[in-house]
């Protein structure tokens, strides 16, 4: 599943036309991000820049999904939310102003969730649901059928109730409910991990691509360091709602420094050695798909 | 080699309402040895663990437990492989009472199948907890207040808790991290050292070198290839495998 280098460089090849967008066109900073809760701290100073693809890495536990909770303005009910989201423009927007940050959702940041047959609606077709985002978020680039066709499922799936999916096919038709939104930036939450190794792959190549196509600057969360590195170029390891270290992937691996990031990488190591055992079949599938 | 084996199943077909998940199967299963079967969803790997302990009806052809048929067999007769043979699930949360303090899940087994009892604070109870590498003062806590790492591995020691003769793994490392998983792909090594017959069932081919002698790749409900480990992962020859072996995400920059 390795990525050829010109594949990771490319940027957006296609501008996705629409004014708050254009706010975040080279990206987003988080800076001084913390969350507490009852007085006790779950994150503190998490700084994030959102440029090129950027994996949160870290174990079970370690405040990932928490981070993507904040920006969102879903932080657990009576937290204390500190922080600021910088957009390009220079706009500032504290992340305790829950309003302000509500309206950056959508538009601005989109979630892709860890689960996407709990995240669709379970009594209406697919074409309906696509149908309402577009409409309620004002995109009028996109169709359900430009959408379902961008995710790589065949039209007809429009048609269908999530429990006639497949779990690879559900977590593509979330990811066309996160692109409906016509988001800047895309914050994936383990948006592969029920899926089987396969479906993970090419999940993964679909999701780079069309970020790279849209625009989208994408966020993954992930706790697989080979995985993070076949689609992200930089990455942030979060331990106990820290960041512990931060850097290009290529870097990272070549020479952690915390041992929480040492343990991502042995543990990615070890799994490589399903390759050392011979030449046999390499084609990766991610490659295939891109 | 017929004698030595637990269980052995001859063209076994696995039908669910009425529509057959496996066809076919042929597999062996003795002390020590360590058989993964491997193959993308939907392929009939939990149908296939779920009929190997007899909670699937719908079984045809062969399937023997201590050299006894069971297919067409009374619940009975299953009785001495519900014990012999420990079905671990995937999602431990689920598959542990949240009533239940960890020593009572772990002594529950015992209880069932009329075993001496391990109780709160018992060295047997600490002894079962060790094996696992869990702290003794882990026995009063419920799967709730555990993390995900801890709860698989009180779900390995309740299995382990029934003496099994072999151990069936479904997906038992999907829902951990990484470092984690290998930890418990590692206990799982030194139980089978211990002679402990294993059968895990995974999509990730990097789970198995070191661990797992022969690997059984279902596609569509049949077998589709079969090996040792090593050649499997050297050169696989039929797509399914090979779309396995390159869906392992690799490390770059190495």
């Amino acid at each position: 599943m390795t990525v050829p280098s010109q594949a990771r460089a490319e940027g957006p090849a296609r501008g996705f036309t629409n004014a708050c967008a254009c706010a975040y066109d080279r990206g987003l900073r988080v800076i001084g991000l913390g969350c507490a809760l009852n007085s006790r701290s779950l994150l503190a100073d998490v700084e994030l820049e959102v440029d090129a693809p950027l994996a949160l890495l870290g174990p079970s536990g370690a405040g990932k999904s928490l981070v993507l909770r904040c920006l969102l303005g879903l932080a657990p009910p009576r937290s204390s939310v500190r922080g600021e989201l910088i957009l390009n423009d220079g706009r500032r927007v504290q992340l305790a102003d829950l309003r302000a940050v509500a309206r950056l959702r959508g538009r601005g940041l989109c979630l892709l969730p860890q689960e996407a047959a709990a995240s669709l609606d379970p009594v209406r077709r697919i074409e309906a649901q696509l149908r309402e985002l577009l409409r309620l978020h004002a995109n009028d680039v996109d169709s359900p059928a430009s959408l379902i066709a961008a995710v790589g499922l065949a039209g007809e799936l429009l048609r269908r109730y999530p429990h006639e999916l497949s779990g690879g096919q559900a977590q593509r038709v979330a990811l066309a409910l996160a692109l409906a939104c016509g988001p800047a930036v895309l914050l994936a939450d383990e948006p592969s991990s029920a899926l089987d190794n396969v479906a993970q792959a090419q999940l993964l190549a679909t999701l780079r691509s069309t970020c790279a196509a849209r625009g989208a600057r994408l966020v993954l969360v992930t706790h697989d360091l080979a995985l993070a590195a076949c689609v992200c170029e930089r990455a942030v390891v979060l331990d106990s709602g820290r960041v512990v270290e931060a850097g290009p992937l290529a870097q990272l691996i070549a020479g952690p420094m915390h041992p929480v990031t040492q343990a991502l990488v042995a543990a990615a190591r070890r799994a490589d050695a399903v390759f050392v055992a011979g030449p046999g079949a390499t084609g990766p599938v991610l490659e295939a798909m891109s | 080699m017929k004698d030595r084996s637990i269980l052995s199943a001859r063209g076994l077909e696995v039908a669910l309402a009425g529509r057959p998940v496996i066809r076919d199967l042929d597999l062996e299963l003795g002390p020590g040895d360590a058989v993964a079967v491997v193959g993308p969803s939907g392929a009939g790997k939990s149908a296939l663990l779920r009929a190997l302990v007899g909670l699937e009806p719908g079984l045809a052809g062969s399937l023997r437990f201590g050299g006894l048929e069971l297919v067409g067999a009374s619940t009975e007769a299953w009785r001495p492989l519900r014990r012999a043979v420990q079905l671990c699930w995937q999602d431990p949360l689920s598959a542990l009472n949240p009533y239940l303090s960890v020593a009572e899940l772990i002594d529950e087994p015992r209880v069932i199948h009329g075993l001496p009892r391990w109780r709160v604070g018992s060295p047997e109870l600490r002894a079962s907890l060790a094996r696992v590498a869990l702290e003794p003062s882990i026995e009063r806590r419920r799967p709730g207040s555990l993390s995900g790492g801890q709860r698989q591995r009180v779900a390995l020691a309740r299995a382990l808790a029934a003496e099994p003769a072999l151990l069936l793994a479904d997906e038992i490392t999907s829902a951990l991290d990484r470092p984690v998983a290998w930890g418990l792909i590692d206990l799982l090594r030194e139980l089978r050292a211990d002679g402990l017959g294993l059968l895990l069932v995974t999509h990730d081919l990097s789970l198995l070198p070191g661990t797992i002698d022969q690997v059984v790749v279902l596609g569509g409900g049949e077998v589709v290839e079969r090996g040792p480990v090593r050649e499997l992962l050297a050169a696989p020859q039929h797509p399914v495998s090979r779309a396995l072996r390159a869906a392992v995400p690799r490390l770059p920059y190495s």
